[in-house]
């Protein structure tokens, strides 16, 4: 009977479980070629690290805390600081707390991995294991574990209502680190664009590329880094699984699974929002994206992505309740 | 102590006169239990050591945790676990599941009895004032009739075995009883512990439990249909037994469902879902029965259903424990269980029950005030192991406390006799070492439309720190794995 309806409360465990997965996943992703990029640079620092807490939108929090922008406080509070929402382990602990609630549904062995990660990070001791010296193994620890989790849920979770709501959760948090990282990264880099070719641009410009997807597929289809073609990989191209448009797509497909509504069509306010990003993002080109300007773009994306997060949220997560009670199923 | 074994472990364990579970008091293994015996003899201490901090790593990352009320942090804690398995025979467990097969059917039906015809109270073989006057009597319930009668379709009495190792009945739990998820739970983990040991005994298993509990639950469906609409009513994440709801519903393949899933709507119980709302047959209830409807019970509740009881008094509905069984597992009414026996069934009780002195009952309760430093005086409605006074290992300011409260509410507490309980052999955690710990058993019973079944097992609750009598998890207790074994075990 669960491949025809989920609790409502269950819905919403599934979709921000994996939404905070995947957030802690692009947390660590993003610090950790930071890092590696930060070897490079040894000039740049304060900016870059700066520019992260951009991304997630902590600047002001952080500037609350009075703290110097540097290496080692910008990690620990991007990833041990409890009191911020967004650090890797808050959203650790949001992501489990959320399978928690929905243990009959999420499966023995993903419980377990899940479980195994937040008591390995819980027990953690950044101090003792030199992590601000070299954090490479805990954050590739971090990504081994995350990626765990979603391939065994690919391999082996119950195609049924949850399927849709992890996809979701997960694409839509995807597609939102995409147009964030981009978004922020293009301002830094704003300037450094009338010296494309300097080595300094390329390193910074491969870093943004790193730290959304991987670099290696976009050499082979675009050659060498330039801005243009990063735009199209990362918005619009639908091979790369890291792009707004891929994420968008299989999110709209995943949302037309839960009532079977064939594309084209829309049942509610959630499907005829995300039918339309979809389509539209299939139809626009990069010339459109540097007319409009990659800003206002990438502004547009994100509030109708918050906007299909909440049609979601009133449809399936808190709806009123309307269908009437019947004898047999 | 005989120095014949070669493990040093074993030469150095000392029964110290209690009945112990593996051991004779002459230190010699028991004979039903010669392979177990034969097996930790050649067993390296170290290596014990190793298996049993594999085995903590697992249960810890199995999230098979509990956490307890009262504790400021919201910390999660395992349930302390000992790798050496509690074993019981054949022929000790035969008397064990007939006696509790026989004690559940004549609770059942003096149940049915006080909320219906009352005979036994006119009978007078139970006075009126213990049934009203316990606090799990539930007077909404007068008049019931739950389907096949059934009101306690799972229940757990704890037994405990006295000096000479006979068992007796400590207490009945028939509300909502649990930790049947360690049983599944302690025995995957021993598997993963000790295969090689298990190809040697015959453990009767313990995994098919979820489908048992899953035809019981079905059989009363109210709806005729091979797969009825199965929940799980929980409080919450928050409840110290969460981990169990949601394993026990991922196994029966129900819906784990709060309250607040929950509406009647049209004259059914619904939950409210991505699809709308679903109809409910079957409601597995692990939040306590005044909690159910807040229209019927307690009118402050947060965790129940409105109009819950109207449903079911319309037959929409089936409800697993009963609201109401609570009446029968007061300590007071515990008393009276073997005159029940003898009532309903024409039997003589298999199991024995504790010997039990009424504070409500004028004679008893000098006994009882004369013998404070000898006896245990519990709550009549008390559980968890609080509330609680041990006679000989209390100071003389508690008992004044306990002597005072007596007296003002004698219906309020019974007392008994300070048990030699069982031990057996626990590892410790800081030297390489076995010393005896005191337990006892929970055994699971699910009562069927056609018949009553024991899991062959069960919780076996352990005091971790010496020389403690107290066994509950809420403190200290840990657990270790129950093997009831087939019958031609140890015979070659």
């Amino acid at each position: 009977m669960s491949d025809h309806f989920l609790l409502s409360r269950v819905a919403e465990s599934v979709y921000w479980m994996s939404r905070y997965l995947e957030r802690v996943e692009n947390t660590v992703r993003l610090m950790d070629v930071n890092w590696h990029l930060m070897l490079d640079l040894p000039n740049v620092q304060t900016n870059e690290w700066e520019s992260l807490l951009h991304v997630s939108g902590d600047y002001d929090l952080f500037k609350s805390t009075s703290e110097e922008i540097n290496a080692r406080n910008v990690m620990r509070f991007m990833t041990f600081d409890p009191l911020n929402p967004n650090s890797m382990l808050s959203c650790l602990t949001a992501s489990r707390e959320n399978a928690r609630s929905v243990r009959d549904v999420v499966t023995p062995d993903l419980w377990e991995i899940l479980n195994g990660l937040y008591l390995m990070v819980k027990s953690y001791d950044s101090d003792a294991s030199g992590f601000y010296q070299n954090p490479y193994q805990f954050y590739h620890e971090i990504q081994s574990g995350v990626h765990h989790f979603n391939g065994v849920a690919s391999a082996g979770m119950f195609r049924g209502q949850n399927w849709s709501f992890y996809r979701l959760g997960n694409l839509l948090e995807r597609a939102d680190k995409t147009t964030r990282i981009l978004d922020v990264r293009y301002f830094l880099l704003l300037p450094s664009l009338k010296e494309v070719g300097t080595a300094l641009d390329d390193l910074q410009w491969s870093a943004l590329l790193r730290s959304v997807s991987s670099m290696e597929p976009f050499a082979k289809k675009y050659g060498p880094v330039e801005a243009r073609a990063i735009i199209e990989y990362l918005i619009l191209d639908v091979q790369n699984p890291r792009s707004v448009r891929y994420c968008l797509r299989e999110g709209d497909e995943a949302l037309r699974d839960i009532n079977n509504t064939p594309t084209g069509m829309f049942s509610n306010d959630a499907e005829r929002r995300s039918g339309q990003l979809a389509s539209d993002l299939s139809y626009l080109t990069v010339e459109d994206i540097v007319r409009t300007g990659l800003h206002e773009t990438l502004d547009d994306l994100q509030v109708r992505m918050n906007q299909l997060h909440t049609a979601i949220s009133e449809r399936y997560f808190n709806p009123e309740p309307e269908a009437p009670a019947r004898g047999g199923t | 102590m005989p120095a014949h074994f070669e493990n040093a472990l074993l030469n150095h364990y000392d029964p110290e006169g209690f009945y112990d579970e593996l051991f004779t008091s002459s230190g010699e293994v028991r004979s039903d239990f010669a392979l177990l015996g034969d097996w930790l003899n050649r067993m390296p201490a170290e290596e014990l050591r190793r298996r049993q901090e594999a085995a903590e790593r697992s249960l810890m990352r199995m999230g098979i945790t509990f956490q307890v009320y009262g504790e400021a942090s919201k910390t999660e804690r395992v349930l302390p676990f000992d790798i050496l398995p509690r074993a019981i025979s054949a022929d000790e467990w035969k008397q064990v599941d007939e006696g509790l097969r026989q004690r559940i059917t004549a609770l059942n039906l003096f149940i049915q009895d006080v909320y219906g015809e009352k005979k036994i109270i006119k009978d007078k073989v139970v006075p009126d004032w213990v049934v009203y006057s316990s606090s799990g009597y539930m007077q909404p319930c007068e008049g019931l009739t739950p389907p096949h009668g059934i009101w306690c379709h799972i229940s757990g009495s704890d037994l405990v075995r006295d000096e000479q190792g006979a068992f007796h009945v400590l207490e009945d739990n028939l509300r909502c009883p649990s930790g049947v998820s360690y049983v599944l739970a302690n025995r995957l983990v021993m598997k993963r512990t000790f295969p090689e040991l298990f190809t040697q005994m015959r453990v009767r298993p313990v995994s098919d439990y979820p489908d048992m509990l899953q035809q019981t639950l079905c059989d009363v469906s109210p709806r005729p249909t091979s797969s009825p609409s199965l929940v799980v009513l929980t409080p919450g994440i928050y409840n110290s037994a969460y981990f169990e709801h949601a394993f026990l519903a991922q196994q029966i393949g129900a819906e784990l469902v709060e309250g607040r899933d929950l509406v009647v709507s049209e004259g059914y119980v619904c939950m409210k879902t991505t699809q709308g709302l679903k109809r409910v047959d079957v409601i597995y209830r692990r939040i306590n029965a005044e909690y159910l409807d807040p229209g019927m019970f307690r009118p402050d509740s947060m965790l129940g259903v409105r109009g819950l009881m109207d449903v079911f008094r319309a037959g929409r509905v089936a409800i697993a424990n009963m609201p109401g069984p609570g009446v029968a597992d007061d300590k007071v009414v515990y008393a009276f269980v073997p005159e029940m026996i003898r009532y309903y069934l024409k039997e003589d009780p298999i199991l024995p029950n504790v010997p039990t002195w009424l504070c409500s009952r004028e004679d008893e309760r000098a006994h009882v005030l004369e013998n404070l430093e000898k006896l245990v005086v519990k709550e009549a409605d008390g559980a968890g192991g609080y509330g609680m006074l041990i006679g000989p290992k209390s100071t003389e300011k508690e008992r004044e406390e306990f002597r005072a409260r007596i007296q003002a509410n004698p219906r309020g507490y019974i007392a008994q006799p300070t048990l030699a309980l069982s031990r057996a052999p626990v590892l410790l955690e800081d030297e390489e070492k076995m010393e005896g710990r005191h337990l006892d058993l929970r055994p699971f019973v699910l009562y069927g439309k056609d018949r009553i079944r024991v899991l062959p097992g069960g919780l076996t609750r352990v005091a971790m720190k010496k020389g403690s009598l107290v066994v509950n998890s809420s403190q200290g207790g840990g657990s270790k794995d129950t093997w009831v074994l087939h019958k031609q075990w140890g015979m070659s």
